[in-house]
């Protein structure tokens, strides 16, 4: 009998408090029933051995505890598994193009030679695509435990789907069935391209992709996502004659809150414009107003930053005459990094302007 | 081996199919006061297999539901809860009852 009052202290230990004397009482007398009729069928008291034997068909006590709870069975359920694993795609899709992204300007600095940064590269991957998918595993466990699912799930639109369609070509339930059997062969070629062609978003689906990856830039931007971080006492890099590392230090402390509040401002402004419905006029603004806010960041880079004295450039013929150089230099010639910067900060800033043009474009007309 | 899988596939296709009337043999079977093994007991005399872990609790939640009745009572020198069908639980079976029919009717025709 001690076995039983073991198994049965186990199991009251699992259950709820108000309902456990009552759920093990009655447990109590059903094995108590059932070792009688074994007795009656053995014509003899059953060994320890046929006692347990029974008891693990009545269930280990986690599993009999937890089907009397009330709540879902499952960390995310059947219907919110496939939202959980396409948020997973998009999230560590983002995290690997920052990630790319930094070391590109790692590299470029001079900070880390090509091989350090595919080692850092891969170590900050594994550790970004964890927090990634251990955060977005909390919010699916919230969600699941909601009276009311969110309305993207039932309400959802057919102009929204051009979203999903991106993501076809990773299927990582088959990846997953093949790492687990083992089968490290590549999979089939799948007919990516023409799902890619027709991929037309809807007003909200883009805001909400936008939202989901200026998150995961903000959180990069903190240092909550430890993925290839800026940490400027680290960077040392002198290229061309030019300290580049301390640069960029002071440029990342110089721009780090206003940077954060922008992605944050995007981040709000993506969610509200995808809970509105993506109204014309408002995306418009919204476009209006960050593209001078990144405008003018981009200006800041250009005439008042740490960066700016090897970057100006007067006028137009100045700029031309640079870019002739860089173009047509031999390998001893210095300068390359600060004209390839030079290039990207005019080119950034300009389609920054046309992009503020064209919301302009877009409040007026409310199209 | 394919035979093996073919029992496989079977039994859990066989599983999920008498799920569903699970739930129907409980508040048949009740309709006469009944404490959980000797409903178990019952239940298995007529092909429906039901372990404790499914039963206890679909009682309880039976129960809150207000289809079911319980009351703790000493039997055979042994306090048992009994279980017995409410009258909203009379009224839900009969009504479940006619659905069951109406589809197995209608299954049977395709059958």
């Amino acid at each position: 009998m001690d076995l039983v009052e073991r198994y049965l202290k186990a199991l009251a230990a699992q259950l709820p408090k108000d309902s456990r004397d009552d759920i093990v009482a009655e447990l109590r007398d059903e094995i108590m029933d059932r070792l009688e009729a074994l007795e009656a069928r053995l014509s003899r008291a059953p060994s320890d051995d046929e006692v347990e034997a029974l008891l693990r068909e009545v269930g280990h006590p986690l599993t009999v505890a937890a089907r009397y709870r009330s709540g879902p069975q499952a960390l995310i359920g059947p219907e919110l598994y496939p939202w959980w694993m396409f948020g997973v795609k998009v999230g560590l899709s983002v995290m690997a193009c920052v990630t790319l992204v930094g070391l590109a300007v790692r590299v470029l600095v001079g900070d880390v030679y090509v091989g350090q940064a595919i080692g850092q590269g891969i170590a900050s991957l594994f550790s970004g695509a964890v927090t990634i998918i251990g955060l977005l595993t909390v919010a699916g466990f919230v969600l699941e435990r909601q009276e009311k699912k969110p309305d993207f799930i039932a309400k959802w639109r057919v102009k929204d789907l051009g979203l999903f369609e991106l993501g076809g070509d990773f299927d990582a339930d088959q990846w997953g069935q093949r790492l687990a059997r083992g089968d490290w062969s590549s999979p089939k070629a799948k007919p990516g391209a023409d799902v890619r062609k027709s991929a037309e978003m809807s007003p909200v689906a883009r805001a909400v992709a936008s939202a989901i990856g200026w998150t995961v830039v903000l959180m990069w931007w903190t240092g909550l996502l430890q993925v290839a971080p800026i940490r400027p006492e680290e960077l040392a890099g002198v290229v061309d004659g030019v300290d580049y590392g301390r640069i960029l230090a002071d440029m990342v402390s110089a721009a780090y809150w206003p940077v954060a509040l922008f992605a944050a401002c995007r981040v709000g402004f993506d969610l509200m414009r995808a809970a509105s419905g993506g109204n014309v006029r408002v995306t418009a603004l919204g476009d209006l107003a960050f593209g001078i806010a990144a405008a003018w960041g981009l200006l800041w880079v250009w005439f008042w930053s740490a960066l700016s004295p090897l970057i100006w450039v007067g006028t137009v013929t100045e700029f031309v005459e640079r870019v002739r150089v860089l173009i047509g230099r031999s390998g001893e010639d210095v300068g390359g990094v600060a004209t390839i910067l030079m290039v990207v900060v005019v080119w950034a800033f300009a389609a920054e302007a046309v992009r503020v043009v064209r919301a302009a474009a877009r409040l007026v007309v409310g199209r | 081996m394919s035979e093996n899988n073919e029992a496989l596939l079977f039994e859990s296709l066989r599983l999920e199919l008498r799920r569903g009337s699970l739930i129907l043999a409980v508040l048949a079977s009740l309709r006469r006061e009944q404490y959980g093994y000797s409903l178990r007991v019952a239940l298995g005399e007529v092909g429906v297999e039901m372990e404790e872990s499914t039963l206890y609790p679909l009682l309880r939640r039976l129960e809150s539901q207000g289809l079911l009745d319980s009351e703790w009572r000493e039997e055979e020198r042994r306090k048992k809860r009994f279980y017995r069908l409410s009258p909203r639980g009379e009224a839900m079976l009969e009504r479940l009852a006619t659905e069951w029919r109406g589809l197995s009717a209608s299954l049977e025709k395709m059958l």
